[in-house]
């Protein structure tokens, strides 16, 4: 059993770097043309710049000089936005509140490293439910959610045509937010699968199947009415992410199939795909698009592109196993995945190259646009993540650095640093269009960007040192064990403080947001459509 | 209403990529970590190279060979026979049971020791400086020379002892050898007997 699973790690290695040889084989070879520079996109944009929450400097700063739209082209893309607002809103609303929800659950467990004593009366307020339940609040809450959300809100503007089938995703949103709700409250009871990333019980992870399949219906739906020749590379990370979710979360929740070191195995196979082949695809989607929507400039290689999204797909899914470095497991499925880890540098420096040099030069936009400022910081983290994590998986600093507060730092970098940030640009762009009403006042989103960036940096870097003084205490054998506690226990101090800055954030995040859908909500959203109809 | 009005009239076009080609940087990159990765699965996977994820052998998870006796726990025969005497830590009653603990006669020639084991001994006997007069009892029809084997190596391994193990066939040579001999008549007779 254990072997078996070992070998489709191995099967999928060789089929992963067959493919990838084609396939630069075939950039070699020039089989792509030209690629997405003959994508329509109008000659006088070129240049042109947009946030909706952008000061009017922004245009100035990059040269941008004011143009007509073609209105067919504007009612196209309006009648994308009014396709997806149903599903789009229903997820984004949701994860804001999922958020704020997981955020408190977070700070609360972080106060607890301070204070041990404190909520300790109630079972549901202890650490050890508290911890699974801001994970999985703000994994499947907030991040799954928002992510959906923005891909559905992308997909019609990368596919030209408005979203087919709008209401399953919507249903869809419906499910998942039963499952949230019947998954919280079997963590806070205590009832759990008791693996990490897959607390929730599978008697309820069906809803999450349910609406997570349902979200990606409108996809296929709508893909054979593209009018595109092309696909942009966008489309390629959604519709990659939409179809391995629920494959993967299938296949790790199945009751009775695994056991034992296999299950360990199977348990880091979903829980690092969920970041690679989940939460990254869906953030690369929306940076990959505002990018160059807000910079007004074509993303730097379109085979750069290629080669940064088959190398993820091909490669990632073995990379999880780098968890089980000294456990149990056959050492050459440690190595394997040891080399996939490592791999994953040449799709992380491709989208690096490609998301870094397109904004080259403009720099200055930064101070004028909140949101390129929230894409641009994500789109860097997503840098220092990943090397991170690839190194990371070296034996030699896995000794030091695993099972420390330094894993913790590096998971949010990932998965805060750069999923949530970019979320929150991109949900700064989208919800003016979606609803057709502005942003009620701009100054939050600066307020919003500062708490959480201020706040960020104070976790990790806290967090970093803290755990590498943990590690090293731990690594000496004679140093006795609390060495490494009270090492650390200072720099928790900072990840309380960060947290803090960062719950506030998300705070004000959510308070706009609502009094956004407020507005929408009273006020019927202007619509060109209505009008030229 | 002018489309200007909207979000959608005040934003650019929709993205595209340039036809730049992969930067000779990352092609380098390419081939660097596909050799950085052959050296690796060349060096690290194999037959005979860590077969297990903490990178012990296979040979290290075996369990420790046991000399002579196949098997046969010395240490419980220790624990079952002599610990009442020579005590658990191998180191006698002064004055009463002689030590085993870093005893001259039980790191010497194992002929001697086995012999003890399956005669049995009176008369005195000098371990460490001190001269004991007790009486060690036949264990010729208690123990077999396997048994006898393992327990003497244990002896011999333990309490600060190093001495190498006792091979079965070597307890089998002195049981015949001492076939219905009388319990040995102090350190003189033994001395006698295996010079």
């Amino acid at each position: 059993m254990n072997g078996t699973i070992a070998w489709l790690f191995a099967v999928t290695f060789v089929i992963g770097a067959v493919g990838l040889l084609g396939l630069v084989a075939a950039i070699a070879r020039r089989q792509f043309g030209a690629g997405g520079a003959h994508v329509p996109f109008l000659d006088h944009e070129e240049g042109w710049a947009e946030d909706p929450v952008a000061t009017p400097r922004l245009q100035r700063v990059l040269g941008a000089t004011p143009r007509s739209p073609d209105p067919a082209e504007l009612r196209d893309r309006d009648a994308c936005d009014r396709s997806s607002r149903g599903p789009v809103l229903a997820f984004v609303l949701s994860a804001v509140a999922w958020l704020a929800v997981g955020s408190i659950f977070g700070l609360v467990v972080s106060l607890k490293f301070q204070y041990p004593d404190w909520l300790t009366d109630q079972a549901w307020t202890t650490f050890g439910r508290l911890r699974p339940l801001h994970l999985d609040t703000v994994a499947y809450g907030w991040l799954s959610m928002a992510g959906m959300g923005v891909a559905l809100w992308l997909l019609p503007r990368l596919l030209r045509t408005p979203l087919r089938g709008g209401r399953w995703a919507t249903a869809g949103a419906l499910f998942w937010n039963i499952g949230m709700l019947l998954g919280t409250g079997a963590l806070a009871s205590g009832w759990t699968d008791g693996l990490e990333w897959l607390e929730y019980p599978w008697q309820i992870d069906g809803f999450f199947v349910i609406g997570g399949s349902l979200a990606a219906v409108p996809m296929f739906l709508t893909l054979p009415h593209r009018k595109v020749d092309h696909l942009y590379v966008s489309a390629l990370y959604i519709i990659g992410a939409l179809v391995w979710f629920p494959i993967l979360f299938v296949v790790a929740n199945i009751p009775n199939l695994h056991f034992g070191v296999e299950h360990a195995l199977v348990n880091w196979w979903f829980a690092h795909n969920v970041l690679g082949l989940w939460f990254t695809p869906l953030g690369l989607a929306a940076a990959y698009y505002l990018i160059p929507k807000i910079v007004g400039r074509p993303i730097y290689s379109y085979q750069l592109s290629l080669l940064g999204f088959w190398s993820l797909a091909l490669f990632y899914s073995q990379v999880g196993v780098h968890h089980l470095i000294g456990g149990p497991v056959p050492g050459w499925v440690v190595t394997l995945s040891i080399v996939t880890s490592v791999s994953m540098v040449i799709p992380v420096f491709a989208v690096a190259v490609n998301h870094h040099l397109t904004v080259l030069g403009r720099f200055r936009a930064l101070r004028h646009s909140p949101v390129l400022r929230f894409i641009v910081l994500g789109a860097m983290l997503y840098t220092a993540a990943s090397f991170q994590g690839s190194m990371e998986s070296l034996r030699s600093v896995n000794t030091l650095t695993h099972f420390t507060h330094y894993t913790v730092a590096h998971a949010h970098l990932g998965a805060y640093g750069f999923a949530s940030i970019v979320f929150f640009g991109a949900i700064y762009f989208l919800m003016p269009r979606v609803t057709g009403v502005e942003w009620p006042w701009r100054p939050l989103v600066d307020v919003h960007f500062a708490l959480i960036a201020v706040g960020f940096f104070v976790y990790f870097t806290t967090l970093t040192i803290g755990g590498l003084l943990q590690g090293q205490a731990m690594l000496d054998a004679s140093r006795p064990f609390t060495d490494s506690v009270s090492a650390a226990a200072p720099w928790l101090w900072g990840r309380t403080a960060g947290g803090l800055l960062m719950t506030l954030g998300h705070l004000v995040f959510a308070v706009h947001v609502g009094a956004l859908a407020l507005r929408a909500a009273r006020a019927p959203a202007l619509s060109l459509t209505e009008e030229m109809t | 209403m002018s489309p200007a009005d909207l979000p959608q009239g005040r934003e650019g076009h929709e993205p595209a990529e340039a036809p730049r080609g992969v930067p000779l940087v990352v092609a380098g990159l390419v081939v660097v970590v596909a050799a950085w990765g052959a050296y690796t699965f060349a060096t690290e996977i194999g037959p005979g190279m860590a077969p297990y994820g903490d990178r012990r052998t296979l040979a290290a998870l075996q369990p420790p060979e046991t000399p002579a006796g196949g098997g046969i726990d010395g240490g419980a025969v220790f624990a079952a026979r002599c610990a009442a005497c020579h005590q658990a830590d191998g180191n006698g009653l002064p004055g009463t049971f002689p030590p085993l603990a870093g005893s001259e006669w039980v790191v010497g020639a194992p002929e001697r020791t086995a012999a003890i084991v399956l005669t049995g001994l009176t008369g005195a006997i000098e371990v460490k400086g001190t001269s004991y007069a007790s009486v060690m009892p036949t264990f010729r029809d208690q123990l077999t020379d396997g048994e006898i084997a393992a327990v003497l190596s244990h002896v011999r391994g333990s309490f600060g002892n190093a001495a190498t193990p006792v091979p079965e066939t070597l307890v089998a040579g002195v049981r015949a050898t001492l076939e219905g001999h009388a319990p040995l008549q102090g350190q003189a007779e033994l001395v006698q007997l295996y010079p």
